[in-house]
Order: structure tokens, then C-alpha cells, then sequence
């Protein structure tokens, strides 16, 4: 995987990118004039129509909710290929970061609403030789 | 935003949601020619007519409806997601409320298993909005963790409202869902999980199908000679505004202050108050939806909705009768006639003409809907 580069995920604009090393960088934006966070980049400021910078978002992140699925999307493969399904949460990013919708790792027993989490690169498939990753959260603790 | 005139819906009709293989032409024109025979009034009168669909491809429903008369009349196509029946009523309501009207058609109808909709993701250009991973059901699953969290909700909860709606479907003969025996909490708890603690069974099936409804003026009532029996006395739409927690990806149905906007705009539009309530139609695509817009739209206060469960408030024979017609769960969401489906069934609850299912004399119905995206809909129609 290239330093930097955007995740090969399906011609997203650069939402998370790992480098070298599988650390994680969280893509978003900053309202210029209220400071709000957003993930995804935004084009201007949802909450006061106003411009916004590119800034790098906390990969550590509060779990407020989850659920474990067990019927993949559309037949959509597990990204953590397990038959028995995977986690999904929604967390909220530290440093008054916004709230995402992720995938989780590990099992059910381990997501803990108002735990710590921290980001990850989750590698799940292969495509044309090339691997494909996507952003993931796991417990700090392990 | 109030009428400058009143509003009546003059007709309804409906094809059965999913059921036996049928095109999706043939569901439009039965459900449209079902509401024209209702309404009592000839097609060539219609001013103005407006096609719901969200899935449907760009250049279908136009050349369909032409079997019903090329009157040369304006035709406008409708697209809200799971809210584009609830939009699609709403434009038709607001070109007769407005003045500019007098009778106007709302027809929708949609064919999942054919979907013109590409994936959001699979589209050049476009920024994913819907990660394949953390699918709808999974949004809706963590809503339903969290309510547990905090407010101690089980699963037993959200099987006995799957359980009632199904049951309810029993006696609608358009539902999708028809079981041929009574659908326990413990059936629905012990079908297959899709995303905890979302069973099959408390999740909305996709079957194909079509409704349509005709409204007009008091002036049109008189010109046809029809008794007035169902009058719109709330029509609002909504979006989200900001709130702490937002999301931008997503199937995102939106805060719950937008869910609580709509409704209360239409009580105040209407003149009601949520205790005025006599039939209630819900976006229940998964059971956890229909608890949270119990209190969402002031049938309880927060945190009580499991209450009102357990006591069986929201049955055919309670306070609140809600989903009478087995709404998403029981009825079916093929998604663009979903909202003309609500009001099919409020108006035939309000006219007293709901067969089996029938709620002891409702004098308002509240139809409420959702959108992602995300949108909120909230109609009330009332007796007259």
C-alpha cells in the first residue's frame, strides 16, 4: 500500500488513507467559522452555509451504539470474512470530532457502549492482485 | 404553512403490495383505476397528476398512465425515497390547498426486484453516502442498542410490536405479509437474526406495488355532487437541521427533532393535539422505528413507549391504534407507494370502510413518513 494514498475503495475522494505501517488518517473538515467537524469532507459548512479547511479528524473515538450483522448487504462479503457476521457501531471521535458509522472488530462481548476505541486498517479482499482495505475500529484494550 | 382551501380526499385504491407475480403496469393502472371509480370523478377531469416512484427507471410511468386517458394534463414525476408516496400526496394536497387546483391524482408504485437505481456507490463522481458494510438495517439495529442502553427496551419489546403488525396484515388483504396462523412474540424472536436484535420478522418486506389517491376542492366536491367524508387538514414537509451526533453517510433517517418537527407542525396546522389521535400510520421499517416515533410524535412522553407496548395501546382495540394496516412490517415497502398506502388505509379507517381491522371511530389519522436522505412527511386527514 502506498504512503498516503487514498484507500482503494470504490472512487471515494479521500474520506481515510493508511500509510505504510496500517496507521490511520481520518479525512475531514473544519468549519472556519464555528469549528464544527465533519466526516466526510464537506464542500462548505452544513450548519452556517460557510467554508470549511481539510483537517485530519482523532482516530480514538467513543462507542455510542452497535449491532452485529449477520445478513450482509446485497451479498456483500463480511469484511472480516467470518460467516457469522461482523460488528458495526456508531462512535464518536474524540477531540469534539463527529460521529461515524464503522465497522467493528471483534466480537460482540467486546463492544461496550462508552468504551474507547482507536482506528484500523482492516484488510478484507483482494481485487485484481491489489489489496483492498477499509477503515475500522476496534477496543483500545486489545 | 396553511390551506387557502380546503382539501378532501375523494378517492383511493391500491393494488396488494408483493403477492403473486404481477407487472408492475398492471398494479399501476388496477390502483388508479380503483381511485377514480372511488372518487366518482372521470379521469379527464384531473388537473393535475403526480407520479411517486424511487426506483423506477427515468422515461417509466409516463407512457403507462396513458391507458387511462391522454388528456393532455400536466404529468410530474415524484422521487423522495422511502418518502416519495408521502411527497408525491403532499404535491397533489398543495395544488388543491394552494387554490390553483381544483382535483388533482397523486399515483405511485414501484418494482424492487427490477431497481433502475444504480448502488449510490457504484456511480463515477458521486461520494459514497451508503457504506455496503454498515447497511440500513445495521443503522436502524444501533438505534434499537442504544435505546436499550439507555432506557432498558428488550427485544421482547420490539417482537411485540413485529408480532402485532403482522397480526394486523392478517386482516388487510393488500399486505404483502398474510400469515395463515397468528404470529407470536416467540415466532418473531426466533426467526432469522439480519443484524442484532433485529430479526427477519421485524424487518419490512420489498415486495412490488402501486397506489394512488385523488384529492379535490370543496368547489369539486359540489360540481360531482360528493358527500365530503375525509377532509386534509395538515400537510407538512421537512428536513433535517444540525444537531450533536449528526451523520452524513449512511441510510439516515434523520434526528429525532425532525421526526418531532413534522408531526408537531401538523398538529398545529391542523388544530389537534397527539391525544386528538385516533389512527396513526408509521414508517416502521424496523420495529425499533415504531417505538422511538411513539414518543417521537407525543403519543407518550419520552422513554414511555414500552409502556404503551406492553399495554397494548398501539393495538387495533387500544388508545393508539398504529400500523392498522400492518404497515411496513405486515402491509409491505416496496418504497415509492409506501406514503399512498398510509393514506389508503387512514382513509378508509376514517370513512368507517376498514373491514375487520376497523378502529372504533377515529376522527384524526396521522400519516408519517420518512425518507432518507433525509425528509419527514406528516399528513393528517380527519372525518367529516
Amino acid at each position: 500500500m502506498t504512503t498516503n494514498e487514498p484507500a482503494q475503495r470504490s472512487k471515494s475522494p479521500a474520506q481515510y488513507s493508511f500509510d505504510d505501517h496500517g496507521a490511520v488518517s481520518i479525512h475531514g473538515s473544519k468549519s472556519d467559522s464555528l469549528g464544527t467537524l465533519y466526516w466526510p469532507p464537506r464542500l462548505r459548512c452544513p450548519r452556517s452555509g460557510g467554508t470549511v479547511s481539510p483537517t485530519l479528524l482523532s482516530t480514538t473515538a467513543t462507542l455510542y451504539s452497535w449491532s452485529f450483522v449477520v445478513m450482509p448487504w446485497r451479498g456483500d462479503v463480511a469484511p472480516n470474512g467470518n460467516p457469522d457476521g461482523y460488528g458495526v457501531g456508531l462512535v464518536d471521535l474524540d477531540d469534539d470530532g463527529p460521529r461515524m458509522a464503522v465497522v467493528l472488530m471483534g466480537d460482540a462481548e467486546s463492544f461496550v457502549i462508552g468504551e474507547t476505541f482507536e482506528a484500523r486498517e482492516l484488510p478484507f479482499t483482494t481485487v485484481d492482485g491489489n489489496p483492498q482495505s477499509i477503515l475500522a475500529f476496534e477496543p483500545s484494550a486489545s | 404553512m396553511s390551506f387557502s382551501n380546503d382539501v378532501f380526499v375523494l378517492g383511493v385504491g391500491m393494488s396488494r403490495f408483493g403477492g403473486p407475480a404481477q407487472q408492475l403496469d398492471e398494479r399501476i393502472i388496477a390502483a388508479s383505476l380503483e381511485a377514480i371509480e372511488d372518487a366518482g370523478v372521470p379521469y379527464a377531469d384531473v388537473e393535475s397528476l403526480y407520479l411517486g416512484t424511487s426506483l423506477a427507471a427515468s422515461t417509466y410511468g409516463p407512457p403507462v398512465v396513458k391507458d387511462l386517458g391522454l388528456t393532455g394534463l400536466p404529468v410530474t414525476r415524484i422521487e423522495n425515497a422511502s418518502a416519495t408516496g408521502g411527497a408525491t400526496f403532499y404535491e397533489a394536497v398543495q395544488a388543491v390547498g394552494s387554490g390553483r387546483l381544483d382535483l388533482a391524482m397523486g399515483i405511485a408504485f414501484d418494482d424492487p426486484s427490477t431497481s433502475a437505481v444504480p448502488d449510490f456507490n457504484e456511480v463515477e463522481g458521486i461520494s459514497p453516502v451508503l457504506d455496503p458494510f454498515v447497511p440500513p438495517m445495521a443503522f436502524f439495529s444501533m438505534w434499537a442498542v442504544r435505546r436499550m442502553h439507555e432506557a432498558g427496551t428488550t427485544a421482547e419489546t420490539l417482537a411485540m410490536i413485529a408480532a402485532k403488525n403482522w397480526n394486523n396484515a392478517r386482516l388487510n388483504p393488500n399486505a404483502e405479509r398474510q400469515a395463515t396462523e397468528e404470529i407470536t412474540v416467540e415466532r418473531v424472536l426466533g426467526s432469522r437474526m439480519l443484524a442484532y436484535p433485529h430479526t427477519a420478522r421485524m424487518a419490512a418486506p420489498q415486495g412490488a406495488g402501486a397506489a394512488a389517491v385523488i384529492v379535490g376542492s370543496k368547489k369539486a366536491l359540489e360540481r360531482y355532487g360528493i358527500a365530503a367524508r375525509v377532509r386534509v387538514t395538515a400537510a407538512q414537509a421537512h428536513s433535517e437541521r444540525y444537531a450533536d451526533g449528526h451523520l452524513f453517510t449512511g441510510a439516515i433517517i434523520g434526528p429525532p427533532e425532525m421526526i418531532e418537527r413534522a408531526a408537531f407542525s401538523a398538529y398545529e396546522q391542523a388544530g389537534i393535539e397527539p391525544t386528538d389521535l385516533g389512527v396513526i400510520a408509521f414508517h416502521d421499517a424496523y420495529a425499533i422505528e415504531e417505538l422511538l416515533y411513539y414518543e417521537s410524535v407525543g403519543l407518550c412522553a419520552p422513554g414511555d413507549g414500552d409502556g404503551l407496548v406492553h399495554d397494548g395501546q398501539t393495538q387495533l382495540g387500544g388508545r393508539f391504534p398504529t400500523s392498522t394496516d400492518g404497515g411496513f412490517i405486515g402491509r409491505g415497502h416496496p418504497s415509492g407507494p409506501t406514503g399512498l398506502a398510509q393514506i389508503w388505509e387512514l382513509t378508509h379507517q376514517l370513512r368507517g370502510t376498514a373491514g375487520d381491522r376497523q378502529v372504533a371511530n377515529p376522527r384524526n389519522g396521522l400519516a408519517h413518513i420518512v425518507g432518507g436522505g433525509s425528509v419527514c412527511y406528516a399528513h393528517i386527514l380527519q372525518s367529516v
